[in-house]
């Protein structure tokens, strides 16, 4: 077995030969049911918009938090926790920065926690989020380019958490319940389906898979086979990406592909979405104060009743810790209605939303970053309705989803 | 929830809406954009033009009362095809002897070249504009006569004076709110329906207003729901200060720069500066004491200016907390005795 030694790695071609050699060892085992020890990771993450405050340096970004960056070339580094000592991975920076992806062995018990912990913690740093409608237009791209006899995996996952009041907060959600008999009972609708089968059987069944059971609109989990081996890469929807295949470069070639479609679809959004009054000069001196920037817009499909809406103000507003990590003051209009002057609290930027029973408004002033759009739809479909209608403007969600997936090109690298 | 007969006539809730009716939104959506359907789009807001010197020069001495500029709540234009309308938001009609008939008459005056010469266009670009005033339902025909009085007397004199419309605003017993348009009007107005349409879906017992993108308007009078707006949208901004800073840096509160922030540029055209002094005034005395009783050795005062020294973790976490648990500026509530937007200085 390859003795994994990250310190000793000192250009781009050995991190590639030691991932390559590690994730071939590691198919090894899980072929053999015989894991050993953690699979190739990458966690995609985002900076904030601009990469304002950070320009600098990325340690910039990691150092607060006991990390520190050990550079191999222009955009790839070495992480060490300074804490133990220890190396944890590489980290990979495109796009001057604006998108890292960070490539880790550990257990996916231990990195996963300490990756949320970093993004929790850090106001420069967010996870790149996948939401499920993102997902369905990655899946046609599944669909597009792999041999249908080649096996998939896509897990939905629904969870109507304010259908009652469980007085969850996002700490919760690391919860594992070790014992079966210590598991609560809680009567509200919970929807966690995996699904493997070839891609060719599940190719024109899965629509109708979703307009039977609206859960499965809200894909979390998704499989890109490797094209040039068994397995492949599975993509979660807070941009976590797994290597289940033997080569870390088609990896990172997946890894790039999907970065490129998101990043489309944030500037694709940042243009509809950003909100403000632009002054505009003219000929004979002056300004104008020209309104620019079209709403995000949610349609429940189904009106919330006014107790799932109370939870839902009630978690989101009145408890520090919520699992949509925004701040506000909610100004009752209703017993059905709030307006919501506030913060996202995942990059601390501006938000105002107008939330009813029937759909959320949401107002991004120009500069709050795009994914704030990115993560609350994927919220919304995990936890408050997985088929909601979404538009900026009079678009909807998926055609601008589906206009980021088009035509990528070795350009958009640059 | 606040009387929904009040609503339809204050200004600001006026001013909102014609925002929102001109925001591209999906088809069968609680709010009905009819302004973005017909193809109008926002030009400017609160933007003053001068009334052309000819105009000025040929108005002097025919005895008729007008100001030499004028800023139309908002301008909408019709993309591409330089047709604008200059829209008038009142929550009753005036009288012909008032100084908002004043601004009226200006208005009327600023038509074709007039208005492209105030707009800074082109000398060859010919313009098309039309005046709408927005006003309850049950002013709408007062109003129309005012206008019609206005017209008549500037036409008397010699002027070729602007078309004016008036819609009408009102509500039903589901708090759906409705625009009231005349047929004539309808096609004049280049708008793809008439009657009584419905803009904005109601519920019952609930308050229909929309988000506010203009969260105060100080030039009329003061409502709770904009006060509360303008509050909430500073403490925003200030939490996003603290939030993004880095530990062991110094914040630097601006108080102008916090106003100009949560009323999207709005603050710095305000044309009433003792307004503007006021606001800040009361956002500095806000900031001090709640910084004096976070973190007294920390902060320093500097004209507009605060200055936090942000020297641990615990330090932003002690700030962030407190300013996460604030639910009002109550020294915001106190009322805002200022007469604001460059309009009405004159007045």
């Amino acid at each position: 077995m390859t003795e994994v030694n990250i310190s000793e790695i000192k250009n781009r071609e050995e991190m590639i030969r030691l991932l390559d050699g590690y994730s071939i060892e590691r198919k090894e085992e899980l072929d053999q049911k015989k894991i050993k020890k953690g699979l190739v990771k990458s966690y995609l993450l985002e900076t904030v918009d601009g990469f304002q405050d950070t320009k600098k340096t990325l340690s910039d970004i990691l150092t607060p938090f006991a990390s520190e960056l050990i550079q191999i070339d222009e955009g790839l580094y070495k992480v060490l926790n300074k804490n133990s000592g220890k190396y944890m991975g590489f980290l990979e920076s495109f796009w001057e920065g604006r998108y890292l992806a960070f490539y880790s062995l550990e257990l996916s018990k231990n990195i996963d926690k300490l990756v949320k912990d970093l993004v929790l913690l850090s106001p420069q740093l967010d996870h790149v989020w996948l939401s499920g409608w993102t997902f369905n237009i990655l899946w046609e791209k599944v669909k597009e380019l792999s041999n249908p006899n080649r096996f998939t995996r896509i897990v939905f996952e629904h969870e109507s958490i304010f259908e009652i009041d469980s007085d969850t907060d996002e700490t919760d959600e690391d919860q594992i319940f070790e014992d079966e008999e210590e598991q609560l009972i809680f009567e509200r609708r919970s929807s966690k389906i995996a699904l493997v089968d070839k891609i060719g059987l599940l190719k024109d069944k899965l629509n109708k898979f979703q307009e039977l059971y609206s859960p499965m609109y809200s894909i979390t989990q998704l499989r890109f086979p490797s094209p040039i081996a068994r397995g492949g890469h599975d993509f979660f929807h807070f941009g976590k990406a797994t290597n289940r295949s033997e080569s870390f470069r088609d990896h990172r070639s997946h890894v790039l592909y999907v970065l490129k479609i998101y990043r489309e679809l944030i500037k694709k959004t940042q243009e509809i979405v950003w909100f403000s009054f632009e002054k505009v000069s003219i000929q004979k001196g002056g300004e104008f104060q020209k309104l620019i920037g079209a709403p995000l817009i949610v349609k429940f499909r189904e009106p919330l009743n006014e107790e799932t809406f109370n939870h839902f103000i009630i978690s989101t507003f009145e408890r520090v810790k919520n699992r949509f990590r925004l701040w506000g003051n909610p100004i009752r209009l209703g017993p059905k209605k709030v307006h919501v002057y506030g913060v996202d609290k995942h990059l601390w930027q501006p938000i105002f939303m107008e939330i009813t029973d029937k759909h959320i408004i949401a107002i991004i002033p120009k500069g709050t970053c795009g994914n704030t759009v990115h993560r609350l739809v994927s919220n919304i479909q995990i936890y408050l309705d997985p088929a909601a209608e979404v538009t900026l403007g009079n678009k909807s969600y998926r055609e601008i989803a589906q206009d980021s997936s088009r035509e990528i090109t070795y350009e958009q690298y640059k | 929830m606040n009387n929904i007969n009040d609503l339809i006539g204050d200004h600001l809730f006026q001013l909102n809406l014609v925002l929102w009716l001109t925001q591209p939104l999906p088809q069968g959506f609680a709010i009905r954009p009819i302004f973005k359907e017909s193809g109008y789009l926002v030009h400017s807001i609160s933007q003053p033009l001068a009334l052309p010197i000819p105009i000025r020069e040929k108005i002097r001495g025919k005895n008729i009362n007008v100001q030499d500029g004028c800023s139309p709540d908002v301008i909408l234009e019709k993309s591409q095809k330089n047709s604008f309308l200059l829209v008038e938001c009142k929550k009753q009609s005036f009288g012909t002897n008032s100084t908002t008939s004043e601004q009226a008459r200006t208005l009327l005056l600023l038509k074709g070249r007039a208005l492209s010469e105030a707009l800074g266009l082109a000398l060859d670009t010919i313009v098309e504009n039309k005046i709408v005033y927005l006003t309850r339902a049950d002013q709408k025909s007062q109003l129309n006569d005012t206008c019609k009085s206005m017209v008549t007397e500037l036409e008397n004199v010699g002027f070729t004076v602007c078309p004016t419309y008036c819609l009408g605003i009102k509500c039903d017993s589901t708090n759906s709110i409705y625009l009231v348009i005349d047929s004539n009007d309808t096609n004049e107005l280049g708008l793809l329906e008439h009657g009584e349409i419905k803009v904005i879906e109601g519920q019952p017992e609930t308050d229909p207003r929309p988000l506010y993108f203009i969260p105060l308007d100080p030039s009329v009078e003061q409502n709770e729901y904009g006060i509360k707006t303008l509050e909430q949208r500073l403490l925003s901004e200030i939490l996003s200060l603290i939030g993004r800073a880095k530990i062991s840096s110094k914040i630097q509160f601006d108080c102008e720069e916090l106003l100009e922030k949560a009323t999207w540029g709005m603050y710095g055209i305000w044309g009433d500066r003792n307004a503007r002094l006021n606001l800040k005034r009361k956002v500095k005395t806000f900031l001090s004491e709640k910084m004096v009783s976070l973190l007294p050795n920390n902060f320093q005062k500097e004209q507009d200016k605060l200055i936090l020294s942000l020297n641990s973790s615990q330090d932003k976490e002690t700030i962030l907390s407190s300013f996460q648990k604030t639910k009002e500026i109550e020294v915001l509530k106190a009322p805002l005795q200022f007469k604001l937007f460059e309009k009405n200085e004159n007045s």
